[in-house]
């Protein structure tokens, strides 16, 4: 086990939204998180990177308590966040978010690395004097993966990679995170709106309502609509 | 003697200055840092009326509050465009100009040598030269001043004032012209602070720009701050505090060249700490309210039967069917994007309609287009034959169209039970003229307002908790608040943006019952919802919205067995 | 008449680059760290005071004068940062709750300067300004250089921010806090570094100042107004965008000579401000340059 979740509470001043929630995601795993909106799931990513500390319960990472630390610190051990929405500098031009994406690598590597991201997202090669935020949606999904890869991490949070993409972004988008898995073994914890898509790629699946888990399973056993409709 | 005498006639003085500007700074949120300018342009009018045109003391004084009134006024104009650090700058520069002005301009002001020989003022024929002789009319002046403030303070008037100032947005959807209260609070500080400079000149009987420079609007602050924001109380002892302080200086034997700087160092020093360790001040807004509910006289908290604060109860429950409110072929873009694509949209009165889409279908879009915090680019929004398009956000809540918001925006720092008054509709007390030219009407509507906030705190089972600031109930609580002050607008078309989301199961549960019975009260409603349980619960028909146009209506079950809304629910 | 038109011009874009200089040290702090650092005013007296304490007092050569009030800045500047506002920021103070703190520093500061230098002008000598005449218009070789500096230091500041890592982690602040945090920049050290280089920039700014005019304790309230003013109508977040609306201050008070009573002097910049706020509350550059700069 990579990392496990244990019975947190969490929440946004006065406002809990995280009930006792507890999940675990195994070494290389792809796990999703669906549900509706305001269950929790967004919350959840971000008081495991420490964006937002936890008021009770666990969060353990590589056999080592993580919660309450600083976001910085988890950067530094290998945990990368993509947040929802444009997770990029848009002023910034492409190369200078993958640079500040680098920040805490060591100078000698960032070339290295540079060279692995422009090799899975060429675009992003090609067009790295741009602004970021003059990118085509899922040009900037595609360099808000970059600036997570360039930390080679070994987990990866993704918060709605797919969102606002049109359908055939959503594959490519999701392909690639299949392909960031297996390349370099990261394992991934993703939250998705698209639960066709999100079924697709993950390994397991755990479906959040009210704080809470309410189901989880492989994905297989959620094919059928009519479940889905009742854990929404 | 005379020097203490003299020590009192400046407390009275500065309780004018620190009570107005507390009704800017603590009543409004307003941070304007050029009370010194009215405080000097009142008293430079004064002057020169009586000087120039041989005005009468009184007269004079009656020309500063007017001139100083409207150049707060305008001074307001640009508070309504700009809010926080703008304000600031563009007061700080008003402030800056006033004193470049009252120093440049020697034809007028006489520049930095002043004005002297200013009259005293003659009350029933008896010249009043003495300081002894002054004081008492200084403790009346001010007593009005105080007085004055205080009845706006406490008035539906000031009342709306702390609503602008702990949130704008939630005050316009409540119906309140923010431009009328901006304007007015600005010129009231304005035309007191006149008072307080027409004062001083006549007392003195000379007056140079030196004092009414920044550093006098930072000690007004000072005064405010230390004695506590939204507290008249506070700014009195902040006046004496500060007032007194500096001239117990004078027995530590301080060298006179230092001493005004020294005094300077002081203020300055009492603004950093207090901000850090004691924000709230020497007497907080709230240290005399908390914890202790005005139960109105002869309150009943019980909800009547029939016809109630909530509205007539109907004989027939929900639904006849007549349409409310049509939206057609709206359609709305932002840079580009089409947020709503010809949208179409009825919704039955007595009805709850529940909206559900997947993420950006348009559902919040729709709510700030029909409340018009929005404006649609074409398309129409019908209201009882009424065409919405083009009205002001107070108009239509006026109309009788309410909205909840996703993030409640409750007046966190005000009480439960304000937050409730301050929503009721139709309050022509809130007029300034009103408050004074017709204060038992004022008191007797308060009265009657206060009864029906309590009817409605006990609707949704919040009576007790009346006198607690909102900010200090639980999230369940704010979420029942919000729809208490909802009803209070006494709105026949409420829109619910999540009305139970972030809550625990048991709280869901509660607040779906209190929505279930609005409908018997003449209630349509619409509800976003994205737990498909509430949606279940409550909505009837459910309107399945995609890339902003309406894809479906029809009751829960049926939507939900198409598997082809399943598909654009869950993705393909 | 087309002398006078070309003196005022001069004049104007003498003055206005130093008000740019102005503007860019209070926006860099204001655009990375969104705190309204009125107390900027004092940092930039307390270098002129500095200044002249060293090259007057203790008759220091004029260059290490200058050297030690940019050290001294720095250090209030820092100080102010960490003593006053990050403690308030720690207890999630509002914008203006800090605001007032710096109104407090201002006022504390700059009468503390008054009670130790005493409140008439301090002249800094020892700078070897002669009169050049060209073409019927008069400036000084002091005039050159404040314009030769002040826009050095801009071009300086750009090839930081755009050149370095740590210049551009400071952008990347400045455009997206949340995003730093995400990719592990410590945005407190960034803030810090922030302020020492607005702080910095303010000390040449002060001394060109009072090599020319003299220094009074109360300098630094006008000054930072100004530059606030030139920050606000330039584009908050826009470097250029304060530069050149310091650049429209300065040329606007002196071409205004010609056009308002003197008395109205003052009202210049912030009818400017107000004319801005009123028409285009972004600022005059602010959409266009928003997205390149700082």
């Amino acid at each position: 086990m990579l990392l496990g979740v244990r019975e947190v509470v969490a929440g946004y001043g006065k406002k809990t939204v995280l009930h006792r929630i507890s999940l675990e995601v195994g070494e290389e795993e792809i796990v999703a998180m669906i549900g509706h909106n305001g269950a929790g799931k967004t919350t959840l990513l971000r008081t495991i990177f420490g964006v937002l500390h936890p008021r009770e319960g666990e969060i353990h990472y590589r056999g080592a308590r993580i919660d309450g630390r600083r976001s910085a610190l988890n950067v530094r051990d290998g945990i990368a966040f993509v947040p929802q929405g444009h997770g990029v500098f848009p002023d910034l031009s492409v190369l200078e978010n993958l640079e500040l994406g680098a920040h805490t690598v060591q100078k000698a590597e960032v070339a290295d690395r540079l060279e692995a991201v422009y090799s899975l997202f060429p675009i992003l090669g090609e067009r790295h004097r741009q602004q970021a935020g003059t990118l085509s949606g899922g040009q900037q999904q595609m360099l808000a993966l970059g600036m997570a890869l360039v930390l080679r991490p070994q987990l990866l949070l993704l918060d709605e990679p797919s969102l606002g993409l049109a359908p055939f972004l959503v594959q490519r988008v999701l392909e690639a995170v299949v392909e960031i898995n297996r390349r370099f073994k990261t394992t991934i914890l993703l939250v998705e709106q698209n639960v066709r898509q999100a079924l697709q790629v993950a390994r397991r699946v755990y479906v959040i309502k009210v704080g809470q888990v309410v189901y989880t399973g492989a994905p297989e056993s959620l094919a059928q609509m009519q479940k889905l409709w009742q854990l929404f | 003697m005379d020097y203490f005498i003299h020590v009192a006639i400046l407390i009275a003085l500065y309780t004018i200055l620190s009570t107005s500007y507390n009704l800017l700074i603590g009543y409004t949120g307003l941070f304007s840092i050029a009370h010194a300018a009215f405080y000097g342009i009142g008293a430079y009018t004064s002057a020169l009326l009586t000087l120039h045109f041989g005005a009468s003391v009184p007269l004079a004084l009656l020309g500063a509050i007017v001139v100083t009134a409207l150049v707060g006024g305008v001074i307001g104009v640009p508070a309504l465009r700009v809010r926080g650090d703008y304000l600031v700058i563009a007061s700080f520069g008003f402030q800056m100009i006033v004193f470049g002005v009252m120093l440049n301009w020697l034809a007028l002001t006489r520049g930095e040598g002043g004005l002297a020989g200013i009259p005293r003022p003659e009350l029933f024929g008896i010249k009043i030269f003495s300081p002894a002789a002054y004081l008492p009319l200084a403790v009346v002046v001010a007593g009005i001043c105080f007085l004055v403030t205080w009845w706006i303070a406490r008035s539906p008037f000031g009342r709306v004032l702390r609503a602008i100032r702990e949130d704008e947005v939630a005050a316009q959807s409540l119906g309140k012209d923010i431009v009328y209260f901006k304007i007015a609070v600005f010129a009231l500080a304005g035309g007191l602070a006149a008072v307080a400079g027409s004062f001083y000149a006549h007392y003195v009987t000379f007056i140079n720009p030196l004092s009414f420079t920044l550093d006098e609007s930072i000690f007004i602050m000072a005064v405010v701050l230390v004695g506590g924001a939204g507290n008249l109380w506070g700014s009195l002892v902040g006046t004496v505090a500060l007032v007194m302080a500096p001239e117990a200086l004078r027995f530590l034997r301080i060298p006179d060249a230092i001493a005004a700087p020294f005094r300077q160092i002081l203020y300055g020093l009492l603004l950093v700490l207090f901000v850090r360790f004691r924000p709230q001040g020497l007497i907080g807004e709230h240290s005399a309210t908390r914890g202790t509910p005005k139960v109105p006289a002869g309150g009943d908290t019980k909800v009547e039967e029939g016809s109630s604060a909530l509205g007539t109860r109907l004989p027939q429950t929900s639904g006849n069917g007549k349409p409310l409110l049509t939206l057609r072929d709206v359609t709305k873009s932002f840079g580009g994007i089409r947020a709503l694509d010809n949208l179409s949209l009825t919704l039955e009165e007595g009805r709850i309609t529940g909206l559900i889409g997947p993420n950006g279908a348009g559902k919040t879009t729709a709510f700030n287009l029909i409340t018009g915090f929005l404006e649609p680019d074409a398309g129409s929004i019908m209201y009882r034959g009424r065409e919405l398009r083009g009205a002001k956000p107070h108009e239509i809540s006026r109309l009788g169209i309410a909205r909840s918001f996703q993030d409640l925006r409750l007046f966190p720092r005000m009480t439960v039970l304000d937050n409730v008054v301050v929503a009721l509709p139709g309050q022509r007390t809130e007029r300034l003229s009103l408050i004074f030219f017709a204060a038992p009407h004022v008191v007797r509507a308060e009265r009657e307002n206060l009864r029906r906030a309590y009817e409605l705190l006990a609707f949704v089972g919040l009576a007790e908790k009346a006198g607690e600031l909102a900010e200090d109930l639980s999230y369940a609580e704010q979420k029942l608040l919000v729809l208490a002050r909802l009803l209070a607008t006494q709105a026949n078309l409420l829109l619910l943006d999540e009305p139970a989301s972030g809550l625990d199961p048991t709280s869901v549960e509660a607040i779906m019952a209190l929505i279930r019975r609005l409908p018997d009260y003449g209630k349509t409603i619409c509800v976003i919802e994205h737990n498909l349980d509430v949606i279940k619960g409550l909505a009837d028909p459910v309107v399945f919205l995609n890339e902003g146009r309406t894809i479906a209506s029809g009751a829960p079950a049926q939507i939900m067995a198409s598997p082809h809304l399943a598909d654009i629910y869950f993705g393909v | 008449m087309l002398e006078l038109f070309a003196q005022l011009t001069v004049n104007g874009l003498v003055s206005g680059s130093l008000f740019a200089l102005l503007a860019i040290s209070f926006g860099v702090i204001l655009g990375t760290t969104r705190t309204f650092h009125f107390a900027h005013g004092i940092v930039y007296t307390a270098a002129a005071y500095g200044a002249y304490a060293f090259a007057e007092g203790l008759s220091l050569p004029l260059w290490l004068g200058v050297v030690l009030a940019v050290v001294i800045a720095v250090l209030l500047g820092v100080g102010i940062e960490v003593f006053v506002y990050q403690p308030l920021r720690r207890l999630y103070a509002s914008p203006l709750t800090v605001l007032i703190a710096s109104l407090g520093v201002l006022i504390i500061v700059e009468n503390a300067i008054a009670i130790f230098f005493s409140t008439d002008a301090k002249i800094i000598s020892g700078f070897p300004s002669r009169l050049i005449v060209l073409g019927g218009v008069a400036f000084t070789t002091l005039h050159l250089s404040t314009v030769l500096v002040s826009w050095a230091l801009f071009f300086i500041l750009l090839l930081y921010l755009y050149g370095t890592k740590t210049g551009k982690a400071m952008r990347g602040v400045a455009t997206s806090p949340e995003m730093a945090e995400i990719v592990g920049i410590d945005t407190r050290r960034v803030f810090v570094g922030a302020f020492a280089i607005g702080s910095a920039l303010a000390a040449p700014a002060a001394i060109l100042y009072t090599l020319d005019k003299g220094a009074t304790p109360d300098m630094g309230v006008t000054a930072v107004l100004m530059a606030a003013i030139a920050v606000i109508v330039g584009g908050v977040g826009s470097l250029p965008g304060a530069a050149l609306g310091g650049m429209m201050i300065g040329l606007a008070r002196n071409w205004g000579i010609w056009l308002v009573p003197s008395e109205w002097q003052s009202a210049i910049a912030f009818g400017i401000l107000l004319l801005v706020i009123l028409f285009r509350p972004t600022g005059l550059f602010g959409v266009k340059l928003r997205k390149a700069e700082v």
